[in-house]
């Protein structure tokens, strides 16, 4: 019979993996898992990474002061825009400093399109910002078409202005809701996705997708206008402006709302320069640069628009800035409808083009700012190097800047009208 | 063996019976109302599948509530963890003894009602807070300390905004209360301001939109509900609908006649026919006002923290002062 | 700030006006949404306006599809079929399907007792070379399989289908036709005829005869081994219904008499070789 010695006791498996990992930790050089001691420990360290800084500004953000505390609006939050982890510190409710950690929804797409031939790089660039796709497709069509040195014809040319400009109308629409979610109203958001919704299903009707549009091809569009296009085209323009006066008696001039956004966030246009915010935002803060009017592409230059700018620079500047943009989208849609030419939609290209080694550059106006490609081609089917400038994340390195001293509840308020999406920030 | 005191025990526990049971077909009335008056104002149906026309969608949520796993945080501190709900809604239950539904259908007509009424709603803060803390979780600990901050700042407003229709009428109690309305009108004509900072401060003070940094949930997930779920959860969540309901019974008792029926109709009739009467007035104009509220609910954006204490301290408390003595000097001067 | 102020009450008017107004949800299972002409979403090959599919089988699909979800077959410029997909994905739902055209209770073929069969790889290289591959040759083949090893072994069909490059499936439904065995056989086989011609003319009295004389119902084995019964709808043509097959050799139109009178022969005459042709 074996005799069981009492004085023996053998450690719980829980125990055992703990002290393997501190033994491992140590020998790493990491600290040490379950710091012991003090009456608040454990709790606001929780966030901090467990080595050390590796660079001045994480370290400037992670050593906390006495009384503050690390707050993470994390990856799942209902309202970051897609998926994105703010590392707020806070003393108190007043914020001290903003660390945004991005990469949540990193697909590789840039790596993808070194495998891909200029087609299928149009329909890779789809889901970046989902909701400006045809502006995602448009700068690598005329990156492209400058590598492989064709024009695509006016009607074309034409067509891509129309939707392009449809894109904006609702993307726009959307940041409008979206800021009134992010500040507490739960309707305007179901109006702009009412707007969106027609217009969705006219851009259906001429690509036949209703999201991810597909739409644009080397050299042209991919299928001219139909009967269904025209007609809902006409009806949605008709009652467009309704739909929007009916939002924005909501929104714009209620107390608690200007209350939220006036002041708040409060960037100066020679900061958003030198930070690289560009559209609807750094036209917020008073400088008239857009890419239309600036590096005329398509038939931009054909077309009768100004610039429109507000002074201030603050949420609200922004938000009446895409309101106005809206108009005059609008607006833009009436001139082109005018004056779109008759003929073939596409340039006559092969399957699969192989352009002359060279380098190309494509910039267009997207609704969240310079949206940009530069493309590499060294003669094969495939790009040698696909790049992409993305605005949400220039954007987005704005937020620590603005807040700095201000509340917690202002975080999100402010970032929801700089109007960033995760999938172009993370690509 | 003395009859009165025993009929009168059985009475009080017979109503306070009946006003639990209560609590929770009405949290589910008014939960159902709020989805489908918040969707048809978005322009959209809501729910509109289980029952017809969608009417049983608030009993299946009731019934998910219970269905759901009951988590409690690892480091959470377990006994009041669990007591907080409890506490948030015994004061929302116990609150309701006061309110007059009908001549002779108050549970506890006692005759300082209206000051044990405000002091028994303001222990929910308590239950807030101590959700917040229990519950180990750097954003329940802000919600609760918001929630903290906002109720009590507000009950001061909430408090002297009725001190002058006290002093109008001469009585603490609410049943002698709609007595006087009775005889001199109602309130609300006597006191416009008073029910303007009422109304503000009642909506605060339950945590309704516009104030209802509470809960969030654009960005403190859900404030010091965070780590609640299932039954726990629905118990902050009735509490919540039931003070809603609460609070629009007060109004309409203090300013807008309680059961006390308008113009054209005769305002009360006499016995068993007048409890029933004076129950449908009452319960009418209480979900009229239920209504507004979660009209604006659907209609405004939320204060900022800092803003609503700014208004708490800066606009409400001094206007409710000067309500109370210009109510108090004018008392004295027409000899009310 | 003052709160009651103009701006929400502009707001409230909007949500108070909306809320009489009617809906814009679509109460989707009872109210589809238009589809447009050009929606991409249909799971559905397109044609162009001449009535041909517009796909031109160039794999390009297949080939990139992440989940290889994609299979098909087509001809190459030469004529040949190629297929791109691995069989092996589909055999769950192939095998059995196979087993049904061949009119043959469904099973999966993944039979382990069945893959270790050995075959004459060459031999079967010879006869599919024999005939350069042609796909119309295939019956042909399969009966020089079936010669040789008197029946058809699962991986000389696979070695069949690999060498013509004819989908699997194809393979092993045309095997189910035209008389050929894809179990081995135990003993002689006595095949009763199940045509409809066959069956007008008394085959089913023929069937009970020789079932009596065997003491075995159709489709099993007697207990020695030495005779298989089975029934088969394609033994014989037409005119000499009713028939019956014993081995290799049909004989028809045959009675009850006559059957059993084939069959004790058969039995009695045990090993012997095969007389050719039939008696009339």
């Amino acid at each position: 019979m074996t005799k069981i010695d009492p004085e023996i006791r053998i450690p719980d498996p829980i125990e055992l993996d703990r002290l393997e990992e501190e033994r491992l930790r140590t020998a790493a050089g990491l600290l040490p898992v379950h710091a012991e001691g003090g009456e608040y420990a454990g709790f606001d360290t929780v966030g901090i990474p467990d080595r050390p800084p590796q660079t001045e500004r994480e370290r400037e953000v992670y050593t906390l002061e006495e009384g503050e505390m690390l707050v993470n609006m994390g990856p799942q939050h209902p309202s970051t825009h897609g998926v994105m982890r703010l590392v707020v510190k806070v003393r108190g409710e007043i914020v001290v400093d903003v660390d945004p950690v991005l990469g949540y929804l990193h697909r590789g797409i840039e790596k993808l399109c070194e495998n891909a031939t200029y087609t299928t790089v149009l329909t890779y660039v789809d889901p970046m910002d989902y909701l400006s796709t045809m502006h995602n497709e448009h700068a690598p069509a005329i990156a492209f078409e400058k590598l492989y040195g064709i024009k695509a014809p006016p009607r074309a040319e034409y067509i891509r202005a129309l939707v392009v400009e449809l894109n904006r109308v609702f993307s726009h629409g959307l940041m409008m809701g979206f800021l009134a979610l992010d500040i507490g109203g739960l309707t305007p958001i179901l109006y702009s996705f009412i707007n969106r919704d027609e217009v969705v299903d006219m851009l259906s009707a001429i690509s036949g997708q209703r999201m991810l549009f597909n739409f644009f091809r080397v050299g042209g569009v991919n299928f001219d206008t139909n009967d269904e296009f025209l007609s809902r085209l006409g009806t949605w323009r008709s009652h467009v402006l309704d739909n929007l006066d009916m939002n924005e008696r909501m929104i714009t001039q209620n107390e608690i709302f200007r209350g939220r956004t006036v002041n708040m966030g409060r960037l100066s246009g020679a900061d958003a320069i030198s930070l690289g915010v560009t559209g609807p935002n750094l036209r917020a803060s008073g400088v008239a640069f857009d890419v239309r009017k600036a590096h005329p592409y398509s038939i931009y230059h054909e077309l009768e628009f100004d610039v429109i700018t507000q002074e201030g620079g603050d949420s609200y500047a922004r938000y009446i800035q895409r309101i106005a943009e809206i108009k005059q989208s609008i607006h833009l849609i009436d001139q082109i409808i005018d004056r779109m030419p008759h003929g073939p939609v596409q340039a006559q290209v092969p399957g699969i083009i192989r352009p002359k080694p060279g380098r190309a550059y494509g910039a267009v106006e997207s609704p969240r700012g310079l949206y940009s490609v530069y493309a590499i081609s060294d003669g094969g089917p495939n790009p040698y190097r696909f790049r992409m400038r993305d605005p949400s994340f220039i954007s987005l390195q704005a937020i620590p800047k603005l807040m700095p001293g201000r509340l917690v509840a202002d975080t999100m308020a402010v970032m929801a009208s700089f109007d960033p999406v995760m999938g172009g920030v993370d690509k | 063996m003395d009859w009165e005191l025993f009929l009168g025990i059985a009475r009080f526990l017979l109503a306070t019976t009946l006003l639990l049971l209560l609590t929770v077909p009405t949290a589910f009335i008014i939960i159902q109302m709020e989805m489908k008056i918040i969707a048809q104002l978005a322009l959209r149906y809501g729910p509109n599948r289980i029952g017809p026309r969608g009417i049983f969608q608030s009993t299946i949520h009731g019934f998910k509530v219970l269905a759901k796993e009951d988590t409690i945080p690892d480091q959470a501190d377990r006994s009041t963890f669990t007591l907080a709900p409890w506490m948030v809604y015994m004061a929302a239950a116990m609150s309701m003894l006061v309110i007059p539904f009908a001549p002779g259908a108050i549970a506890a007509d006692f005759n300082i009602g209206i000051v044990y009424f405000f002091a028994v709603l303001g222990l929910s803060v308590v239950g807030l807070l101590v959700a917040g803390w229990a519950s180990y979780n750097k954003y329940s600990l802000l919600g609760g300390l918001r929630a903290a901050a906002q109720m009590v700042s507000y009950e001061i407003p909430l408090t002297l905004s009725i001190v002058g229709a006290v002093v109008l009428a001469g009585t603490l109690s609410f049943s002698e209360l709609i007595a006087w309305q009775l005889d001199h009108g109602w309130l609300l004509v006597w006191q416009p301001i008073g029910l303007g900072i009422f109304y503000i401060a009642s909506l605060a003070e339950i945590n309704r939109t516009p104030f209802d940094m509470v809960e969030a949930d654009s960005e403190l997930v859900a404030g010091p509900f965070t780590e609640y779920s299932g039954m726990r959860f629905g118990f902050f969540f009735f509490a919540e609908y039931v003070a809603l309901f609460i609070m629009s019974g007060i109004l309409v008792s203090l300013f807008f006649g309680g059961w006390l029926a308008p113009w054209p109709f005769p305002a009360q009739l006499d016995g068993f026919a007048g409890t029933l009467y004076g129950i449908f007035w009452f319960f009418l104009k209480t979900y009229i006002f239920v209504a507004i509220a979660v009209w604006l609910r659907g209609t405004l954006p939320r204060v900022r923290v800092d803003q609503l204490m700014g208004v708490a301290w800066k606009v409400l408390l001094p206007l409710a002062l000067v309500n109370l003595f210009v109510t108090a000097i004018a008392v004295v001067a027409f000899d009310l | 700030m003052a709160f009651p102020g103009i701006g929400i009450a502009k707001g409230m008017a909007v949500t108070f006006r909306n809320f009489f107004t009617p809906k814009v949800t679509r109460q989707y299972p009872e109210e589809r949404p238009p589809i447009p002409d050009r929606w991409r979403g249909r799971l559905d090959l397109i044609y162009n306006p001449f009535g041909e599919h517009k796909c031109e089988v160039c794999f390009q699909c297949a080939q990139v599809c992440p989940v290889e979800a994609i299979d098909m077959s087509g001809f190459d410029s030469q004529g040949n079929r190629i297929r791109y997909g691995m069989p092996e994905i589909y055999d769950e739902r192939r095998d059995p399907n196979a087993y049904r055209r061949a009119g043959l209770a469904a099973r999966p073929m993944r039979n382990p007792a069945r893959w270790d069969e050995e075959i004459d790889p060459p031999f079967v290289d010879e006869v599919v070379d024999g005939f350069d591959g042609r796909p119309e040759a295939l019956v042909a083949i399969f009966r020089a399989v079936q010669d040789r090893y008197g029946y058809l072994p699962e991986r000389a069909l696979r070695r069949i289908s690999d060498r013509m490059s004819i989908h699997w499936a194809q393979v092993f439904g045309a095997a189910g036709l035209g008389g050929f065995r894809l179990l081995p056989a135990t003993g002689h086989v006595v095949t009763v005829c199940d045509c409809a011609s066959c069956r007008f003319a008394g085959g089913d009295r023929v069937l009970r005869a020789v079932q009596e004389l065997l003491g075995i119902r159709a489709g099993e084995t007697t207990p020695d081994g030495r005779v298989t019964l089975e029934t088969r709808p394609d033994v014989g043509a037409g005119s000499i219904s009713p028939a019956i097959r014993v081995d290799t050799l049909v004989y028809g139109p045959v009675d009850e008499a006559k059957a059993l009178h084939i069959v004790g022969e058969r039995l009695a005459a045990d090993g012997a070789a095969t007389p050719a042709g039939a008696r009339s």
